[in-house]
């Protein structure tokens, strides 16, 4: 069983939209999928279809109220759903000794999904405990980037903690990054590729995910791209990253 | 750095620099973060979260210390429902000016609902400075809240709630 979070601090990248349309490719290939929302705002529910979250999620999951097997929502073939829950928010607030609050989802994750290929973590826009609990929890981390100066500011930042955690926790992750609203005639979109290529070689996945219209209209609809226009460019560039994911098909470039 | 130079000695680069340069470096200088990181190891831990609890930190240690507004120094201090990273640094200042006014210095815990382990450090360290000051910090009406948080941490008895 691989776990892979799905981080960037960064805003507006389309962590959310990767999750939801990476893990239904994912599994539509046959792969078993377990895709948690550890983001409290709770928008990779609302893009799979679940609009009312009134039971608990990860959240009770993290709290050890509830197994995570409990908490499961089938949401898909091969695709299961753990909401975030109305109580995630306050996860960060916990008080206590930190490195215990670290290992909340962690230990969640312990038992119940031992029958899982992949659990991703959709992780929420920030660097607060939330993000401490994926990176404690996954081995992988994927990383949607937007093509333009201040997301490499981002990245700077985020490869700064992940650099940290490596250290503290003496590990090492795969890291995967994931070209996502990319505009491709856009000059500033390549060179902020070549960055990526430069530093990042044989990291970042082949298939590039272009801006479209269609990918910001399907989550109010609770479908993946996969479902709303399955013969759309955007349906194709996610079946292909997922491709790309499980063979490890990635860009080459300069270093 | 080269990749860095590159950028910057191209003129059609729309790109002023690169933030990912000091990845190139083999350096543990890493860019800032806000993250809190889960470790046993506490040095590391306050490192890296920016919260240096070591004895030289006490406060009259501060290289510069920025204006205050004189009524920040009254006292009893009136700590705030919600306690943490974000508010350490005003609440730092707050007190510094407090400690240098005052020989007895009240703090008033009573509404805290949330506290986190950078504003225990930030007490702890104050009521050890005032000590070496021969002054004396009382928290007043401590919340449940607030004393279980200390409970946990093991701060009950150097905090004295």
């Amino acid at each position: 069983m691989r776990v892979v979070a799905i981080i960037n601090q960064k805003g507006g990248v389309g962590k959310t939209t990767t999750s939801a349309n990476l893990c239904h490719a994912i599994a539509e290939s046959g792969k078993k999928v377990t895709v948690i929302d550890l983001d409290p705002q709770g928008h990779l529910a609302v893009s799979l279809g679940i609009r009312l979250q009134q039971h608990g999620g990860i959240d009770e999951a993290m709290r050890g109220e509830k197994t995570i097997q409990e908490q499961i929502i089938q949401v898909r073939h091969n695709l299961q759903l753990i909401t975030s829950g109305s109580r995630l928010q306050e996860i960060e607030q916990l008080t206590g000794n930190v490195s215990h609050r670290g290992d909340l989802l962690k230990n969640a994750l312990q038992t119940g999904l031992d029958d899982q290929d992949f659990i991703f973590i959709d992780c929420p826009p920030s660097s607060g405990l939330l993000v401490v609990n994926a990176l404690f929890a996954c081995d992988e981390i994927l990383i949607p980037m937007t093509s333009d100066f201040l997301a490499l500011q981002g990245l700077s930042h985020l490869m700064g903690t992940v650099k940290r955690f490596e250290k503290v926790l003496k590990k090492h992750y795969t890291l995967w990054l994931v070209i996502s609203r990319y505009t491709p005639n856009r000059k500033i979109s390549k060179q902020v590729l070549n960055i990526l290529l430069s530093h990042f070689p044989e990291r970042v996945l082949a298939t590039a995910i272009k801006e479209t219209t269609l990918l910001a209209e399907c989550p109010s609809f609770g479908k993946t791209i996969l479902e709303y226009s399955p013969e759309s460019r955007s349906a194709k560039d996610f079946r292909k990253l997922a491709n790309d994911f499980l063979e490890g098909k990635v860009m080459y470039g300069r270093k | 750095m080269a990749e860095n130079d590159d950028i910057e000695s191209n003129k059609n680069s729309l790109i002023g620099y690169d933030p990912l340069a000091w990845m190139d470096e083999a350096s543990e200088d890493y860019p800032p973060t806000n993250a809190i990181l889960p470790d046993d190891d506490i040095a590391e831990l306050q490192r890296a979260i920016g919260v240096n609890n070591d004895d030289d930190s006490s406060w009259e240690n501060e290289a510069s210390q920025p204006e205050i507004a004189d009524d920040d120094s009254d006292s009893p201090v009136h700590l705030s429902a919600t306690l943490n990273i974000q508010h350490v640094v005003a609440l730092h200042e707050r007190l510094k000016k407090v400690l240098t006014a005052h020989d007895l210095i009240e703090i008033n815990a009573s509404d805290v609902a949330s506290i986190d382990t950078a504003t225990f450090q930030l007490l702890v360290a104050l009521k050890k400075d005032a000590v070496k000051l021969q002054k004396i910090v009382i928290f007043n009406s401590p919340s449940p809240r607030f004393i279980e948080s200390a409970k946990l941490l093991g701060l009950l008895e150097i905090l004295d709630v």
